[in-house]
């Protein structure tokens, strides 16, 4: 009779917790559709599918909104280039945004938060926590930049580390290749 | 040709007028706005000017991006971005979007002047920009 009843409570809670983490999954996926779509892809396909599906990513057109909204101050940064806690905290600050006013009506802001959360970095076990706010002092940037020296830096055609076009032509685009550093001008 | 000419002059002046016109309505709006509390408030581009260039009370004045002249074209002080010149005599979309407007005052009051500016400031401002010279 106890153990009758011992089982009966354990199979109710199995069933409880299965249902529980179906409606997590789908209420998850509902908010994020790109993230979750990610998360799946990783554990059933092989890395070349996944550099390729990357490759897809990357070769698809930023959103014209925000291009226009965020693009005339600075390089539209790639949404990919930060995992979505920095963009969350990003956008939830843009009235103090790296010391200047970059606020956004109501609508925009939610529109541009979706997007740049959809399709932000795939997080990745050894991304520092609380992810940084600055896209140069992502690890995969420093590493990508380590061969140009703090001179090549101070080139007068490269206005900051912010101005990713000064070297990435297609920046604007959201495509980066490898960078052509310009020539430093004659004295 | 004398006919040929003066039709050309004529194409290019009404071009210039519907190229402000955006602009100038921007600024009676203002106008209407400012002497709301100033009766006799009249847009002065002089004082513009003296607004435009220099700092407001934090560290960066409008000329920080826009140059000393607004018919040049600027840049973004930090990020280095380049921005087409502000004056609508230079580049004919400006003012033509008033939420882009007031969406551009309001931020950048916010850096320059730490708060958002009035009405009359903002006709002060217009008025200075559409100054052929200078």
């Amino acid at each position: 009779m106890n153990s009758r009843l011992i089982t009966c409570f354990a199979s109710a809670s199995l069933v409880l917790v299965a249902l529980g983490s179906v409606v997590a999954m789908t209420w998850f996926s509902a908010q994020h559709p790109a993230l979750a779509a990610d998360t799946t892809m990783n554990a059933s396909t092989s890395p070349s599918e996944q550099r390729a599906a990357a490759k897809r990513r990357q070769r698809e057109p930023l959103l014209p909104l925000y291009v226009s909204e965020c693009g005339d101050c600075h390089v539209p940064y790639a949404p990919r280039f930060l995992p979505a806690s920095s963009w969350q905290r990003l956008m939830t600050s843009l009235p103090e945004h790296f010391g200047s006013d970059a606020s956004l009506s109501e609508p925009t802001l939610g529109e541009l938060s979706t997007y740049l959360v959809d399709n932000a970095r795939t997080p990745r076990a050894k991304d520092p926590d609380p992810a940084p706010l600055r896209i140069t002092e992502m690890s995969w940037w420093l590493r990508q930049h380590d061969e140009i020296s703090e001179r090549r830096w101070n080139n007068p055609r490269i206005p900051s580390r912010a101005a990713c076009d000064a070297c990435h032509a297609k920046a604007d685009e959201g495509r980066f290749g490898h960078g052509k550093i310009p020539r430093m001008p004659k004295p | 040709m004398g006919r040929l000419s003066v039709v050309a002059l004529v194409l290019v002046v009404f071009a210039r007028v519907g190229i402000a016109a955006d602009a100038r309505s921007y600024m009676e709006t203002q106008l209407v706005l400012a002497r709301e509390t100033q009766v006799a408030f009249n847009a002065d581009p002089d004082r513009g000017a003296r607004f435009f260039r220099t700092a407001q009370g934090e560290d960066w004045s409008c000329s920080s991006c826009h140059t000393e002249d607004p018919r040049e074209a600027g840049e973004h002080i930090t990020t280095g971005k380049a921005i087409d010149a502000l004056s609508p005599l230079s580049t004919p979309s400006r003012f033509t979007d008033t939420t882009k407007t007031d969406k551009w005052f309001r931020r950048n009051c916010g850096d320059v002047v730490g708060r958002e500016c009035t009405a009359a400031e903002k006709a002060d401002v217009i008025a200075f920009l559409l100054q052929p010279t200078r």
